[in-house]
This record gives structure tokens, C-alpha cells and sequence, in this order.
């Protein structure tokens, strides 16, 4: 019986390890791997046209004392917080609407998915042809409408606005159905009951959608997250981080010092600052909202 | 039972090493005919992708010509990739000045194959952007120039002479301010005087050069400081600020209008005129995209002059062309490669890519050819390269050209956009230069 | 009363489904008229929505270019497999994320997603290096690892969700009737979970299909797909501008039959309606 038993809890033991192996396997050669391979390279100086030595630190030593990075860093961080907060904002009442019982929900559901499956390149081309100079759609409506009485050179003289637009654009679906997902998830007897109390649907909405919500908001705000600090082709093809530098954000900074200016050794050290920080952000993020969540549940 | 779910985790694990092996045909078993691998731009409207299958079918199958295609830009990615990865798939490569001088060290010279008397055949600027360290690595499949065009139709309507464009700087400002209105009477301009670009991507860097070089100034002096923001480089800057805000004849949309888009402006008939590559003669032959007011009415001619006791005109002049790699060397095709070259950059090969895009050719004697001289649709484009080659310039390049492109452009957009003074902004480029050439 | 109340909600909610249509159809009928007229037509003064000309030129041009046929051809192989792998992979990593409780289960998790967070680039060149030395450059093979690689983290902590809000009882039922771990798995939890693996299905299959990175980087000219080749229209001279759009819509065809066949699913299965508790 001891045997049997041993090898029994063995065999449990090892059992998600056996479920984990195909996926940890492939990650680790394909990404865990070369991820060692950029890590040695953050140590090196490494250009194109010389022949590598190691440096040690030096390539994040130097980062700390690069004027554009600081700058990248707050750039970033109108960015991400730009795009995040209106992103899940605009999810918050397209999710509310699509919740609604109309006739023809499911078309409209389905309409508003579009943007999620154009490509990324695609998305960058469209909009650079929407925002162009007094011949663009976007300035014409205005212009028509009355809204403008002149055009205005979006990518010049709001680039931040325009990239975040054009990023928040083609990933609102993806925020909303997660929210849309969240509010399906509430029983309607919650409602029912509120109501029969007198509840306004505003007093409705904050009491019982908002904190149910809360772990909903939770994962939506982390994907985006994460999506929005690795934006690029939208970057890419609408302004390239210019006007001077005003939309550089870091991971563009990091794809134009490794492949423009084929510095790879502090291309690879400024990635792993990048994510560094999204880590210790995503971190500081969780932590602050399982503080708050035990504060409500107090 | 047990064995049955470690059979399972086992299935996938074998599933997953060999799913490689069977999606990917292995390289070797195509060795049959000789394989040359080509980096270059897309094959649609590439006179030297149609080329290179023909040189197939002219070899008879002994060579095979495998087309790497990369958009414009996503070549310099995938060469950094290559060779930073010490990667041997590429034999050929496109490049110019910018990527001949950072990737030159992973090229092989093909100073021996190529006689001087030989090279002398070809227009001297030419040259310049495929040599680095006193070697040439490349052979130059078309130049690059810039040309201004004029609406001639839009020219009469202002009461203009449709065969006098402008040469001097106020003769330009005096027509750009007349070709400038609002012809349905809303309030806002619907036709500019003149636009050139001034995106990043385009570069704008560029349009600031062939102002520069027309004041008589120079991005380096000899000794490879920056003196771009002396007064000629600050009158140069003044000269493309004042056409946008002083006179307001151009668009300020110009800002975030690369070289296709400021095209597409001046075919739809919305610009008067334009600076632009040679392929604006071509497209603007092309009725599928000028329209009809534009098609048949645009004329072709050198820069007007900053200031004519300085230079009458000066461009940017420059060249494409195509480069053999180490790799090429290692897998011993040299010489395969360098046939297929020379069959690229034929004079079949240069007049194809002449009359169908309006890629100017290196090749001197082209330049005195009745055949062409004579023909009304491309007259006009070569009797201006042959002007402009009067006045030559060499292009600013570097091996450090892109952080200097970036440095300079991000300055100068500032200024352009009115957030800083015109001298501060120079100034700050050119200590940016000067930091970025004194390294590390 | 009730009545009015009811007409006068609709009137504002259709109000708002036409807000909401403009704003997520207005910029892809812009450039889908783009691609369907001349060049000129698309900044002429005044500006019009419809095409004065139409020509299909690009679209038959798109049709008949055997390297563009080609292209799709691969990215369709590429995104179902990338798709397949990462379900069967990440099913099983998700589940044991869900139901067991393990030594390292929690740095493994992170160290999951910490893969996510990477930018691809700094992943670009010592991978490129990796691929190379197992032969797998210009091969769909490469694209496919690399793209369930990326996919996987979000993968995982979808389907994990779901799993975790899917009671037990019906799992410990089997396995009392002898049924193995996987059995239990296979034949009752992914049933069930079908909604979660839709939508992890869709968007490793959206991720796989708009990725341009990658695709420029492994391939040569066998193994491209359509990302590389709608962009590589762009050349330094000369740009097809309606032939690059009519190839971006062709590429959206897929990804959006994709989204549309799998859209009851979608809602569901991001949290199986429990992630609320």
C-alpha cells in the first residue's frame, strides 16, 4: 500500500508540471531563450560596423543620463495613460449600449468588431489618409459641419491626441466585449431588486455595476496596458515619434536605436527598462487594487 | 490508464519538435539551378524585379532569381537583421548612400570586376552613394534628383506664361502668392502655389539641403564639423519658412506631407507646383493618377535659384543601386551575382525603368540618345538631369546618417512649426551633430 | 406611459448605434472607397465620399499577382496553425493554472506573462539567430512558433479564468467513475469551456494574421505572408497607393469572418459570466 500511495501522490504531484511542459517548453525555446540572448546583448556594446566588447552596466548607466529617454518616459506615460483611460472610458458606454435589448443588438455587436481585426499597418495607413491636410475626411466633415472654419494639421499640431485616437480606434472592441462580458455576468435579480427599492438607474449603475465590476476593469486595464506600450505601427507610419520627439514613445525609441541607428547592446538595456517598468506599474496597479478591494470589503 | 495520459503529453511534445520539419521544406533540396537572392522593394512597378525574370528565362532555368521583397524601409530592418545575426540569405541588396556607408563592411567591393574606363560611362554622382572607404560596392541602377514642376494649365488661368517657370527665389514667391486662391469662394484655399515635402519620413532633411546648397551652404565643412546654422543655413531655413507663413503659398500641411502624398496633391490639381523626385514626370503622365486638368499640362525643369550671384541651382543628387554581399562571396557566387547585375543595369534594363516610372539612368550616353532627346513624353525629365548635372552637388551622407537625420529634422520641424526661433533651432541641430560625430 | 418611455429609450439608444457605426465604419468605407478609384479622385477638390470612377484594377491586380496568392495562402497557415497550437498548449497550461496548486505556480504565472511585456524587437535578432541555427528561416514553421509564443500568455490567462469559474463537481464526478485527469479535461471541462476557447481561438488567430514584425524578419520569399507583402508595395519612389489599400482589405476579410462566425461565443467566453462574483 505504501508504494501505490507514494507513487499516487507522485503522480499527482507531477501532474501540472506534465500539463504545464508543452506550453513552459515552447516558451522557454523560443522566448526564454533568446531573451537570455538579449539580455547578454544589453551588457555588450554592440554596433553593426565594430566588433563587440563587453561593458558591463554601462549601457544602463547610460541610460539614466540620456535627456531623450527622460523625455520617452513622460511621453510614454501620456500615452499609455492617455490611451488606457479613454480606451476603457469609450468601452464603459459602448459596453452599456451594446447591453441594452434593441432589435438589431446582435448586427451592431458585431459591426463594432470591425476595428479589432484590421491590421495594425492597415489601421496606421487609414488613419494618416483621414488626418491629411484640408484634403482629408476628418478635416472635411469638420470643415462641412461647421465644427472647423479652417483645417487643422492634426499629425503637427495635436500629434499625442491623434496617435491615441487613431491607437484607441482599432483596440476599443477588444476593452469592450471583456466589459460587456463583466456586465452579462451580473444576475438581473441585483437590478430587479434595486429598482423595486427605488433606485435610480444612475444610483444603479454606481452601486452595483461599478464594484462588481471591479475585476472586469481589472483584466481590461491590463491588457491594454500592456498593449499600449508596445503600440508601433501606428507610431510608425503617423508621425514617427515627431514633431520633435513630441510622440516618441519608448518602445519606438527602442526599435529606432536598435534598427536605425543599429545600436543594439543599449536598444536591448532600454527593453529591459521598458519592462522593468510595466512590470513594477502592472505591480503597483495590482497591489492597489487588492487594497482597495479588501477597503470595500471591510 | 496511466500510460495512456503520458502517452498524450508525449504526443504533443513530439507533435511540437516535428511540426517544424514538416511545414518547412529544407533549403537544400532546391540546389538544383543556381539560386540568387535578391533584397529589393516590392515587384509591382519594379522594372528591375521584371529584369530579373527575364535573366531567368535567359539563362534557361540555370539561374533562379529568389525576389526578397521588403517595403522601403523594412530593408534596412531586415539587413540590420541579416548581418547582425551573421545571416548569409541575402546575395544582392538594393542600397544607396545612407545604407552603403553603414552596411559597406558586409558588402564585397567589386573594385576588380569593374574597370575604371568602364565606370567612366556612367554619370560621375552616380557613383558616390554605392563607394564607402575608397571602394566601390555597388552598382547604381538609376540616380535620384530633384526637379520642379509646374502646372502650365494652372499658370494661364492666373494669367501667368505657362513657359517661363520661375528661376530666382522672387520670381517663385511672386507666382506662388498669384497661384494661390480660393476658387469656390468659401474662405478657404483650395489651390497652393507650391509644396515640397516636409514629413520626417520623407526626409525632410532633404528639402532643407537643396535650400542650403542653393545659399552656397554645406551640412559639414571639410573637416566634418557641422556649419549648417551659419547664416547661409539660417537663410536657407528663413527661405522655406517665409513661403509658408510670410507669403502663405504654401499649405502648412506640408509639414505632415511625405513625397507620395505631395504627388498625389500636385496631380489632383490642388498645388500649382512642386518639387519632387523624377517620378513626378511619370506619374504625372499617368492617367490613372493625374487628372485630366493635370494630365499633358506639366511642365519639368532645375530648381529656381536662392539667389543667382550664389548658384543657379543646385539639388540633391544622388543614386540607387545594387550591392553584393559578403555572404554572396562565401557561397561563391560572385560572379553569378555580378552577371546578374550587369544584365539589371542594362540599357534595355535603364530605358524600361525611364519610360515606365521615370527612374533617371546612370548611363552618360543615354543622355544624348535621339531616340529619347526627340521623344516628347521624356525630353523634357532628361534635358533637366542634364541641367541639374551642371550644377552638382554631393549628398550629405554619413555613417552615422539616420541619428543625424533624426537630430536634425526634429530641430527643424520645431522651427518650421513657429516653436522656435530659426537660429536657436539650427544652433541646437548642430550641437546635436556635433555630439552624435564625436561618439560615445 | 410605458409605452412612450419605451419609444423614447430607443430613439436614444439608436441615436447612439448610429454614433457608434460612423465612428467604427466611417474610416474603413473611406479608404475602401479608396481602393476601388483613381488615385487623383482620392484628395480632389471638393472632396467626395463616392467614387466618380470606379475601377477594380487593384483588386484584380491583387488577384492575379501568384506572390500575393501565395502570401495568403501562407498567412492562412500560419494563423490556423498558430491557432491550433496555442489552444492545445495553452488548454492544458491554463488548466493546470486553474485546478491545481503547485510549488512555483505563481512565479511561473507571472514569468508567463512576463513574456507579453517584452518589446518583440529586443526578442527580434536573438531569435532570428535561433531560428537560423534550426534551419527554420523562411519557413512557416518559424512564424508559427513565434506567434503561439506571443499569443500564449493572453491565451492562458483567458482560458484560465473561465476554468477557474467552472464548478468542480461535474470534473470529480468523472473522476470518480475512473475517468484520468485528462479524460476529465478533454471530455468535460473543454466542452464546456467551448465560449473560452473561442475567444482565445480568435484572437491568436487575429494577433497571428496582422503580424508584420516577424513575418518581415523570418521570410524570405516562400514563407511571406500578407502583411509584408501589402506593405511592400511602398516602395522609395513609388507608391500604389490603392493597390496597397485594396490589399490591407483584403487582408481584413479573414480576421473579420473569423470575429463574425465566432461573436456569440466571444462575450462569453471571456469570463463564462462569472468572472463577477
Amino acid at each position: 500500500m505504501g508504494i501505490g500511495y507514494t507513487r499516487r501522490r507522485l503522480q499527482a504531484r507531477a501532474t501540472p508540471f506534465l500539463l504545464l511542459l508543452p506550453a513552459l517548453a515552447l516558451l522557454t525555446a523560443v522566448a526564454g531563450y533568446p531573451l537570455v540572448g538579449a539580455a547578454r546583448i544589453s551588457l555588450l556594446q554592440l554596433r553593426i560596423n565594430t566588433p563587440e566588447k563587453f561593458v558591463g552596466l554601462e549601457n544602463y548607466r547610460r541610460l539614466l543620463s540620456d535627456p531623450q529617454m527622460l523625455q520617452s518616459l513622460g511621453v510614454t506615460t501620456v500615452f499609455v495613460l492617455g490611451s488606457v483611460t479613454a480606451a476603457i472610458f469609450l468601452a464603459y458606454l459602448l459596453a452599456l449600449l451594446l447591453y441594452q435589448d434593441f432589435p438589431g443588438r446582435r448586427i451592431v455587436r458585431t459591426i463594432v468588431l470591425i476595428p479589432w481585426a484590421l491590421a495594425p499597418v492597415v489601421n496606421g495607413i487609414m488613419w494618416k489618409s483621414m488626418y491629411a491636410p484640408n484634403f482629408g475626411p476628418l478635416n472635411d466633415v469638420l470643415n462641412r459641419i461647421g465644427v472647423l472654419s479652417q483645417s487643422v494639421n492634426w499629425l503637427i499640431d495635436y500629434p499625442m491626441a491623434s496617435l491615441i485616437l487613431a491607437y484607441v480606434w482599432k483596440v476599443l472592441p477588444f476593452p469592450t466585449l471583456i466589459i460587456l462580458a463583466g456586465l452579462e455576468g451580473i444576475p438581473h435579480e441585483l437590478y430587479e431588486a434595486a429598482e423595486v427599492d427605488g433606485a435610480g438607474s444612475l444610483t444603479r449603475f454606481r452601486r452595483i455595476t461599478l464594484p462588481l465590476q471591479r475585476t472586469v476593469t481589472l483584466l481590461a486595464v491590463i491588457l491594454m496596458l500592456v498593449d499600449a506600450l508596445h503600440a508601433f505601427a501606428v507610431v510608425d507610419i503617423l508621425t514617427r515619434g515627431g514633431p520633435a520627439d513630441r510622440t516618441m514613445v519608448l518602445n519606438y525609441a527602442i526599435f529606432r536605436t536598435a534598427f536605425r541607428y543599429l545600436d543594439f547592446g543599449y536598444g536591448a538595456a532600454m527593453a529591459f527598462a521598458l519592462t522593468a517598468l510595466v512590470l513594477v506599474l502592472t505591480f503597483v496597479y495590482l497591489r492597489a487594487q487588492s487594497e482597495a478591494a479588501l477597503a470595500t470589503a471591510r | 490508464m496511466r500510460s495512456r495520459w503520458w502517452g498524450h503529453a508525449v504526443l504533443l511534445l513530439v507533435t511540437l519538435l516535428v511540426l517544424p520539419f514538416l511545414s518547412g521544406a529544407p533549403l537544400q533540396a532546391q540546389q538544383q539551378p543556381l539560386v540568387l537572392r535578391v533584397l529589393d522593394e516590392g515587384p509591382v512597378g519594379n522594372p528591375w524585379a521584371k529584369a530579373a525574370s527575364e535573366y531567368e528565362r535567359f539563362t534557361n532555368g540555370r539561374v533562379r532569381v529568389e525576389w526578397i521583397s521588403s517595403p522601403w524601409p523594412g530593408i534596412q530592418t531586415r539587413l540590420a537583421t541579416t548581418f547582425a545575426a551573421g545571416d548569409t540569405s541575402i546575395d544582392i541588396t538594393k542600397t544607396w548612400g545612407g545604407w552603403t556607408n553603414e552596411f559597406w563592411p558586409f558588402f564585397q567591393s567589386i573594385d576588380d570586376k569593374w574597370p575604371a574606363r568602364q565606370r567612366a560611362t556612367l554619370l560621375t554622382y552616380a557613383l558616390h552613394p554605392v563607394t564607402a572607404a575608397g571602394h566601390i560596392y555597388g552598382v547604381p541602377r538609376h540616380v535620384t534628383l530633384y526637379y520642379f514642376y509646374w502646372n502650365k494649365k494652372m499658370f494661364q488661368e492666373a494669367g501667368l506664361d505657362p513657359t517661363k517657370p520661375p528661376q530666382t527665389y522672387e520670381q517663385l514667391v511672386a507666382m506662388c502668392t498669384k497661384l494661390t486662391k480660393d476658387k469656390d469662394g468659401d474662405g478657404r484655399i483650395d489651390q497652393w502655389g507650391y509644396a515640397e515635402s516636409m514629413d520626417v519620413a520623407s526626409p525632410m532633411l532633404n528639402t532643407f539641403e537643396r535650400w542650403l546648397y542653393r545659399a552656397g551652404g554645406d551640412i559639414l565643412d571639410a573637416r566634418g564639423n557641422p556649419v549648417f546654422n551659419d547664416r547661409r543655413g539660417l537663410r536657407a531655413l528663413q527661405a522655406i519658412y517665409d513661403l509658408i507663413y510670410t507669403h502663405k503659398c504654401i499649405d502648412p500641411g506640408a509639414l505632415q506631407l511625405g513625397n507620395p502624398a505631395t504627388r498625389q496633391v500636385f496631380n489632383a490639381g490642388r498645388v500649382a507646383m512642386m518639387s519632387m523626385w523624377g517620378s513626378g514626370w511619370a506619374e504625372a503622365q499617368d492617367p490613372n493618377r493625374a487628372s485630366k486638368d493635370v494630365l499633358g499640362n506639366v511642365g519639368v525643369t532645375i530648381l529656381p535659384a536662392l539667389d543667382p550671384t550664389i548658384v543657379r541651382s543646385a539639388t540633391i543628387h544622388g543614386s540607387e543601386g545594387y550591392a553584393i554581399t559578403k555572404a554572396a562571396a562565401q557561397r561563391g557566387v560572385v560572379e553569378e551575382a555580378w552577371r546578374l547585375l550587369q544584365y539589371m543595369t542594362s540599357r534595355a534594363v535603364q530605358l524600361e525603368a525611364l519610360k515606365t516610372r521615370g527612374y533617371m539612368p546612370p548611363s552618360l550616353a543615354l543622355y544624348d540618345d535621339p531616340e529619347l532627346t526627340r521623344d516628347p513624353a521624356l525630353a523634357p525629365l532628361m534635358a533637366a538631369t542634364a541641367e541639374a548635372g551642371r550644377h552638382p552637388v554631393k549628398r550629405f551622407v554619413w555613417s552615422e546618417y539616420p541619428r543625424l537625420e533624426d537630430a536634425i529634422e526634429s530641430e527643424l520641424q520645431a522651427a518650421l512649426r513657429g516653436r522656435k526661433p530659426l537660429q536657436a533651432a539650427l544652433d541646437s541641430a548642430a550641437t546635436a551633430v556635433a555630439r552624435i560625430l564625436k561618439g560615445p | 406611459m410605458r409605452r412612450v418611455r419605451r419609444a423614447v429609450k430607443l430613439t436614444v439608444i439608436y441615436a447612439a448605434v448610429a454614433v457608434v457605426l460612423v465612428w467604427a465604419l466611417f474610416p474603413i468605407l473611406w479608404i475602401a472607397s479608396s481602393s476601388i478609384r483613381p488615385q487623383y479622385e482620392i484628395v480632389a477638390t471638393p472632396l467626395r465620399y463616392l467614387p466618380q470612377t470606379i475601377t477594380f484594377q487593384s483588386y484584380r491586380s491583387a488577384f492575379t499577382d501568384p506572390a500575393f496568392m501565395r502570401s495568403l495562402r501562407n498567412t492562412v497557415a500560419v494563423a490556423s496553425l498558430t491557432t491550433l497550437l496555442a489552444l492545445a498548449t495553452g488548454a492544458l497550461a491554463a488548466y493546470a493554472f486553474a485546478r491545481f496548486d503547485f510549488a512555483l505556480k505563481r512565479p511561473l504565472f507571472l514569468g508567463v506573462f512576463l513574456i507579453r511585456m517584452i518589446p518583440a524587437f529586443t526578442l527580434a535578432i536573438p531569435l532570428f539567430v535561433t531560428m537560423r541555427t534550426y534551419g527554420l528561416i523562411d519557413t512557416i514553421a518559424a512564424l508559427v512558433l513565434t506567434h503561439t509564443t506571443l499569443v500564449l500568455p493572453v491565451s492562458i490567462l483567458i482560458m484560465r479564468t473561465f476554468f477557474e469559474n467552472l464548478p468542480t463537481a461535474y470534473e470529480e464526478a468523472a473522476m470518480m467513475d475512473g475517468a484520468t485527469r485528462l479524460q476529465a479535461m478533454t471530455r468535460i471541462v473543454l466542452p464546456l469551456s467551448t465560449p473560452a476557447l473561442m475567444v482565445a481561438a480568435v484572437l491568436s488567430m487575429i494577433s497571428s494574421w496582422n503580424d508584420y514584425l516577424f513575418a518581415l524578419l523570418f521570410t524570405l520569399s516562400k514563407a511571406r505572408t500578407i502583411m509584408v507583402a501589402i506593405a511592400d508595395v511602398e516602395g522609395a519612389f513609388y507608391v500604389d497607393y490603392p493597390l496597397i489599400v485594396a490589399r490591407g482589405m483584403i487582408a481584413l476579410i479573414p480576421p473579420v469572418i473569423a470575429a463574425l462566425a465566432f461573436q456569440r461565443y466571444l462575450v462569453r467566453g471571456l469570463t463564462g459570466g462569472a468572472l463577477t462574483q
